[in-house]
């Protein structure tokens, strides 16, 4: 292989300031390792935004609160339901 | 003459008082449990997971297990036991099974600096100088249980060698969790 001088133009000005590509999966997903996708079927999140279709990202490791979408398992399938207390007892709530 | 002799004998000495400590760490079942995360209905039945082309039985779950069912065992010899049993029976999907895996390996990296993966579903860790090595262990357990959803087994000893023997030995007697010597 011999030398040849070969012209590559000027150095970017903004050669010094690049920064990663906008990665908006990054800004919801906070521990990937713990992170799983799954795709919703049905309409009984519609009121908090959740749609037939739409990808929702859960956390095994998040936190349980009351009031928050969560995936439970109830008689062998996986649902996604808001969990709610009301008069002592816990509620799996649709929101629609 | 004699200094060095008591040198080494402290070092020797010390050597002995904190033996090396090595984890491994397997994962129970490892094709189904990684299955049964995605699908709930695979819990507590027999579930076994095919090889490619869905020639042999590859992974069995405990339940499986209980019914006869061998490692390797091939499906046409299979059948009867299938449709008497209700065994549920999947295709590989080695894609899932390497995802799982890594993120198994991802929760052993914060329990300790040197991690070694060994197989899609066994891990060394290293625990050479950890205080409470067994409750250590224990929240290893449940945090893989918590973050993925897959249950393993951990066995402590002095070296890899004894851990591979103290491995089958967990793996044959269907021991829980945490196992020390």
């Amino acid at each position: 292989m011999g030398a040849l001088a070969v012209s590559a133009g000027f150095p970017s000005p903004a050669g010094d300031d690049l920064e990663d590509e906008i990665d908006p999966i990054s800004w919801i997903v906070r521990r990937p390792g713990s992170t799983f996708w799954y795709r919703a079927e049905g309409d009984c999140l519609a009121d908090v935004g959740i749609m037939d279709g739409d990808l929702i990202a859960f956390d095994r490791s998040g936190k349980k609160r009351l009031g928050r979408v969560m995936l439970f398992v109830v008689e062998g399938a996986l649902t996604a339901k808001i969990l709610n207390k009301r008069g002592g007892q816990y509620w799996l709530d649709p929101a629609n | 003459m004699l200094w060095c002799i008591s040198r080494r004998c402290t070092a020797l000495r010390n050597r002995m008082k904190t033996p090396k400590s090595i984890a491994i760490s397997d994962s129970a079942n490892f094709y189904v449990s990684a299955e049964r995360v995605f699908d709930p209905s695979l819990i507590g039945v027999p579930v076994i997971v095919l090889s490619n082309n869905d020639g042999c039985a590859i992974a069995r779950s405990n339940e499986a297990k209980s019914l006869g069912v061998k490692m390797g065992a091939p499906v046409h010899h299979l059948r009867d036991k299938i449709k008497d049993h209700g065994i549920r029976v999947l295709s590989s999907n080695y894609t899932l099974y390497g995802d799982m895996s890594r993120r198994v390996s991802e929760v052993y990296d914060d329990f300790s600096p040197r991690v070694e993966v060994y197989s899609i579903d066994e891990c060394f860790l290293d625990f050479d100088g950890f205080k409470h090595r067994e409750a250590h262990a224990k929240s290893l357990v449940a945090n893989v249980w918590q973050r993925v959803g897959v249950p393993v087994r951990v066995g402590i000893g002095p070296s890899k060698h004894s851990q591979n023997a103290r491995m089958s030995w967990l793996r044959r007697t269907q021991f829980s969790t945490v196992f020390a010597i």
